[in-house]
């Protein structure tokens, strides 16, 4: 058989192989996900037996997704381990008949439990948590538990809880004998949305406890004493048992999926089904791009044809835009000086930037004549370049197999602020730049008082024009084919300027909306400094003129923006028309990296209603660029005008795309879930903001991803 | 849940200007983009390069990959998918493209065990992206000895070479590569690669 025949033959392997490598992936990282023995999980879906909470902490960074039913009751939760101590919990619930025959309660809660120990010999693993915490109070309790593994596979957890963990077999609060305040409860619940601090920790408490026991890996056993009477739902909902004893069963596959059932109080039977993905470990954690090109080695010049390279400038530009494009990356500018060659690299494939610097310095490797020894790469955003990285053409042939290769070659690479030095040496034909894209969108709006879950679907079509670097030209429209948007009827009842909670009316039209026609101008003023100007309709309900000027070093922690718009709200059929309300909003940030991922940014200014306030964020963002992250927004707005849920707040998180399916991509999944979205506290929600748009192409993210510089 | 995810992922991923865009073909004039530059895996086979053999052990799919590159005692092979594989005098010490991919090994004891056809420990260091895209370095503890020799055949010719074992092991998990070496040159081996990829089965054309 000729090899070639082979080859041929065996080509037609190479989807099955492709096809395997997917399926073994995900095989391979849902195993992954629990090398240790899992932590349970109770009908609230965080660390707990049925009911009753333990003192445990997921893995951390964990996600856990939970449904539990019993009777007309359902809880969804997820849970996040924010911190290898501390996790957050966001539940819906739905009590069928809570206000009477056909009358639900929708409820939205939220959870805190921070771990106070490990555990040691003697030593339980204590916690305390606070569950549904300024929500509308239907499961407000706080508590403190300790939990002690006294075999492999046993653990026993004893607590004392307060609230609603303190309903059953409750006695006169112990903390009263620090102040008499602690021994009565005042009456839930004031406006919601306010954190119930008059009422933490007070009045009566009862104890709890439980065991749970896992006879192998699949199976998981629990047993529990309650401290919860089901006062409500004995009153409402007819709950009848009549034992304070709850028993579960679980069971684990193996895809990170367990499914529990359980006797509540001996009368109400109920399941739980739970998912727990870990953002720290994709699947396919080397990603399914194909190989990079190999480092042309100088000492082999002439089996590289280095020797050969035809050194024209005109010429040696096309090569080197052609090998770039093998690679999906462009370059809109080449200038070589003597031993040295500054290129401008425009990377629209890799989320990694170090990749995209790789596979660029190994392109110039191989189409480069010898004698060039320095690579200068400007990696280029929206037409300004962000960050210049220096590499030696020695140390790449050097390092490229070196078993600390990654490491060494980010030591040796410059990493540095172009500043004004931008647009020099221009390609030819590399201006005007015109992209266009057509795809499909899914638009949720989740966990409305009425529906949980409301979304649009449709299709989209966008395109950018770009006639000079930093000079863009965009716009998108995008028409809803599917969806129940349209369905709500909560039109807005706000005594503030109607700016956000008039999104309904928004939802409601049929014609095809702009979503954006804007000008773009982004450029350098100065070093550290990154400035944009966008006029246009700049989102949904807005449109009018932005400006931005941010300051951000190449590494460094801290960094400090402005921002001033003045905009005019956008008529409902975001056509070309506009309302009447105008109003000048802006705001001055402070972004602090406090390193491990963990994100934190202030905006203090004026928001859309014409309000003065402060928004506070916290974000955790894992390497591979998962994020989650919550905000609150406090104004000089009061709780009453605001209305319903008192001010501003929600939870937000990012999916990259390459994290799910394992190919390079800048695309995002993000969502941001809001309680209640109502007009104060709001903000603009502009295109292309400067921290977000540099931040990739800078330190801390390049050090921490330049794993990938050789992938 | 990641296996619904996908799909769904694709289907909103779309088309547009700088991917290959999935409608494009359906269009009028639309024409087949020339293969990528990189791609010269025929022209090479037809003027002679080496050939290896590469069969993923745990689903036995098996590839043909052309000797690329190579100075001194390193060389990188690529397969018609464009994957690659690194090799220090016949141990792998990268691999690209097979989603868990070995991104760089130290095996210099190793290899003057194996190659020296000599019994033994050593150190080897397997470094991998961690899923956040930094490194993560795992070190084993290998016993290499010799398991004797073994008389292998290529298209109908024969060679003898001897069969060498490196049984690994780590904190966390072990593995086994085995080597068949003839005249200081390994001519055929079973190689790790990752806990998600497992092991590649290696074996050289003669042409």
């Amino acid at each position: 058989m000729t090899l070639a025949r082979r080859l041929t033959s065996r080509s037609v392997l190479v989807p099955r192989l492709a096809l395997a490598g997917i399926a073994l992936g995900l095989q391979v990282g849902a195993a992954a996900a629990q090398t240790d023995r899992p932590v349970s999980l109770s009908t609230f879906g965080t660390s707990g037996l049925i009911d009753m909470p333990t003192a445990q902490s997921q893995p951390d960074g964990q996600m856990d997704l939970t449904t539990s039913l019993y009777g007309g009751v359902l809880r969804n939760t997820l849970t996040f381990q924010i911190t290898p101590r501390l996790s957050g919990s966001f539940r819906y619930s739905t009590l069928k008949g809570f206000f009477g025959p056909g009358n639900d309660l929708y409820d939205r809660s939220f959870d805190l439990q921070y771990r106070l120990t490990d555990e040691g010999q003697y030593m339980p693993e204590l916690a305390f948590g606070l569950r549904d915490f300024g929500g509308t109070g239907i499961f407000e309790s706080e508590y403190l538990v300790a939990t002690k593994q006294i075999r492999d596979n046993i653990s026993v957890s004893g607590g004392i809880g307060w609230g609603r963990l303190g309903s059953f077999g409750g006695f006169d609060n112990p903390l009263g004998v620090l102040d008499s305040g602690f021994e009565s409860r005042p009456k839930c619940c004031g406006v919601t949305g306010q954190l119930a601090f008059d009422r933490f920790f007070r009045g009566p408490a009862a104890l709890f406890g439980g065991v749970s026991w896992q006879p192998n890996d699949r199976l998981d056993v629990k047993l529990e004493y309650s401290s919860d009477a089901y006062v409500q739902e004995r009153a409402r909902l007819g709950f009848e048992g009549n034992t304070p004893f709850n028993v579960a069963v679980g069971y684990r596959f193996d895809n990170g999926v367990e499914a529990q059932g359980y006797l509540l109080h001996g009368s109400e039977l109920g399941f739980v089904l739970n998912y727990a993905f870990n953002p720290a470990h994709p699947a396919q954690p080397s990603g399914r791009e194909s190989a990079p090109p190999p480092v042309a080695q100088r000492s082999a010049a002439a089996s590289w044809g280095l020797d050969r390279l035809d050194p024209a400038p005109e010429t040696t530009k096309n090569r080197v835009t052609a090998a770039m494009a093998v690679q999906d990356l462009d370059i809109d500018s080449l200038q070589i000086s003597e031993d040295a060659v500054t290129v401008r690299l425009q990377n629209r494939t890799y989320d990694a930037t170090p990749e995209a610097l790789g596979r660029a310095a190994r392109v110039l490797t191989q189409t480069l004549p010898p004698e060039i020894e320095t690579f200068h790469i400007l990696t280029v955003v929206n037409g300004v370049a962000v960050t210049e990285v220096t590499l030696h053409r020695s140390d790449l042939e050097e390092l490229e197999s070196a078993p600390d290769g990654s490491w060494q070659s980010y030591a040796r690479a410059d990493i540095t602020d172009p500043g004004t030095n931008q647009t020099q040496g221009i390609i030819a034909g590399a201006y005007p730049d015109f992209n266009w894209s057509i795809s499909p969108f899914l638009s949720p709006s989740l966990f409305d008082p009425d529906n949980p879950v409301r979304a649009d679907f449709g299709a989209q079509a966008s395109f950018s024009y770009s006639p000079s670097p930093g000079l863009i030209f965009s716009g998108s429209v995008r028409k809803t084919i599917l969806g129940n948007r349209n369905t709500s009827t909560r039109l807005s009842n706000s005594v503030l300027p109607r700016v956000r909670s008039d999104v309904v009316l928004y939802d409601k039209q049929d014609d095809p909306e702009i979503t954006y026609l804007t000008t773009e101008y982004f450029w350098r003023p100065g070093p550290d400094l990154f400035g944009r100007l966008t006029v246009g309709y700049l989102e949904r309900m807005y449109g009018g003129v932005s400006t931005e000027l941010l300051w951000k070093p190449t590494a460094g922690r801290l960094a400090f923006g402005a921002e001033l718009n003045y905009v005019r709200q956008r008529a409902f059929e975001s056509g070309l028309g506009f309302q009447d309300y105008e109003v000048l909003t802006g705001h001055g940030s402070v972004y602090y990296d406090f390193g491990g991922g963990y994100l934190g940014q202030v905006d203090v200014g004026r928001y859309l209603a014409g309000d003065y306030g402060a928004t506070f964020s916290l974000d955790r963002e894992f390497g591979n660029g998962f994020r989650v992250g919550a905000f609150f927004t406090l104004t000089d707005v009061s709780a009453k005008e605001f209305g319903e849920g008192s001010f501003d707040k929600g939870i937000r998180i990012t999916i990259p795309v390459s994290w799910l399916s394992g190919d390079p991509s800048q695309n995002n999944f993000g969502t941001t879930i809001r309680p209640i979205y109502r007009d104060g506290g709001a903000r603009l929600d502009i295109r292309n903001r400067l921290y977000e748009m540099v931040r990739n192409e800078q330190d801390p993210i390049l050090r921490q991803r330049w794993g990938r510089f050789w992938r | 849940m990641k296996r619904f995810l996908v799909p769904l992922i694709l289907l909103l991923a779309g088309c547009d200007s700088t991917s290959g865009s999935r409608l494009a073909p359906l269009l009028p004039g639309y024409q087949q983009p020339p293969p990528p530059m990189a791609d010269d895996s025929a022209a090479r086979v037809q003027s002679g390069a080496p050939l290896l053999l590469v069969t993923r052990v745990t689903d036995r799919t098996t590839s043909a990959f052309v000797e690329v590159a190579g100075t001194g005692p390193m060389q990188t092979w690529r397969s018609i998918d464009n994957v690659t594989l690194g090799f220090q005098d016949g141990l792998l010490v990268t691999t690209r493209g097979l989603s868990g991919d070995l991104m760089s090994a130290d095996v210099t004891e190793s290899r003057a065990l194996v190659l020296g056809l000599a019994s033994g420990q050593s150190v080897r260091v397997l470094r991998y992206l961690d899923g956040q895209d930094a490194i993560a370095a795992s070190a084993y503890v290998c016993d290499i000895a010799p398991r004797g020799p073994r008389d292998i055949s290529f298209d109908g010719r024969t060679f003898a070479t001897v069969l060498m074992q490196e049984q690994c092991q780590s904190p966390r998990d072990s593995f086994q590569n085995l080597y068949w070496v003839s005249g200081n040159r390994i001519v055929q081996s079973r190689q790790w690669v990752s806990g998600d990829t497992g092991a590649l089965a290696l074996r050289d054309v003669i042409r």
